[in-house]
């Protein structure tokens, strides 16, 4: 069982992203790491503390981390589609799925 | 909406869904598509590509509905399906291969003899300087790695199986990391 294949591992990525920093201090470290979107997303008790950390955090790793929680909880200032994108895509995939909705 | 309504909403919708409920589906839809997009357009400002990925993690989350893993968490399920979504594209646009880099088959064709023997040789080489860089490390510290890259646990799974609270694991983690950045420096 080698660092090797580790590497080439399915998580390849995120190890790549971990040997440089594990410390998030970007907003893309944040909104690319699962166990975080996991936290914001299920609220997941048993890892609260280590990312309510990040509150305490020097002020620019603090405004990443806050923002990247803004954006998975819809927040800040949004992109979204219009309301003709959101049925047409309503549309090709209920389509997809073969399903008809009243 | 609130963070605590949306989980109660979605817990709702989930059941019916679940129940069969086939316009559930739709409004989960309704629920999550801004929320997905507005998510994929930090990462992407291709938007027919993100609509093409929302699309596809919807209809994952439709043949998946018996799967409970699935199911019991689905908000952080479809953001995370997303960015694998993705990130597989970017991969693919990236470095040409049409298959995800996950998948990729490093086997070579049997009678390519001098290609193979290469590429025994440069994985031999990587192998050998890959077990002296973990022989740095503590048997914790092996350990962390291993069931985190190799054997694809969370990390809650590894508190439980290592004994230890969340944000001990991920300080093992980091210093884990830390410590082989140094040695192959």
């Amino acid at each position: 069982m080698t660092f090797y294949n580790v590497l080439r591992h399915k998580r390849k990525h995120e190890a790549l992203i971990l040997s440089k920093t594990t410390i998030h201090t970007r907003v893309e470290d944040f909104l690319c790491d699962d166990d975080f979107i996991r936290y914001v997303m299920d609220a997941a008790p048993d890892s609260h503390s280590y990312w309510a950390a990040y509150l305490t955090a020097a002020a620019p790793i603090r405004k990443a981390y806050l923002k990247a929680y803004d954006i998975l909880t819809h927040l800040d200032d949004c992109d979204m589609l219009t309301a003709e994108e959101v049925a047409r895509l309503r549309q090709r995939i209920m389509h997809t799925v073969k399903i008809s909705i009243n | 909406m609130a963070t605590n309504q949306l989980k109660e909403r979605t817990r709702t919708l989930v059941a019916a869904f679940c129940a069969g409920d086939d316009r559930a589906f739709s409004q989960l839809y309704d629920l999550y598509v801004n929320i997905l997009f507005n998510y994929g357009m930090k990462l992407t400002a291709d938007r027919e590509l993100l609509k093409d990925s929302i699309h596809d993690v919807f209809m994952k989350v439709y043949n998946k509905r018996a799967d409970k893993n699935v199911i019991n968490n689905l908000g952080s399920y479809l953001i995370i399906a997303l960015k694998n979504r993705l990130l597989d594209d970017f991969r693919r646009r990236t470095f040409g291969a049409e298959e995800p880099a996950e998948s990729y088959d490093y086997r070579q064709s049997a009678d390519d003899v001098e290609r193979d023997y290469l590429t025994q040789e440069h994985e031999r080489l990587l192998t050998e300087e890959v077990s002296r860089l973990m022989n740095n490390l503590t048997r914790r510290q092996r350990q962390a790695i291993t069931l985190y890259y190799l054997e694809e646990r969370k990390y809650e799974e590894i508190c439980q199986i290592m004994q230890m609270n969340y944000h001990s694991v991920r300080n093992l983690m980091h210093r884990s990391m830390l410590k082989l950045r140094e040695a192959a420096m």
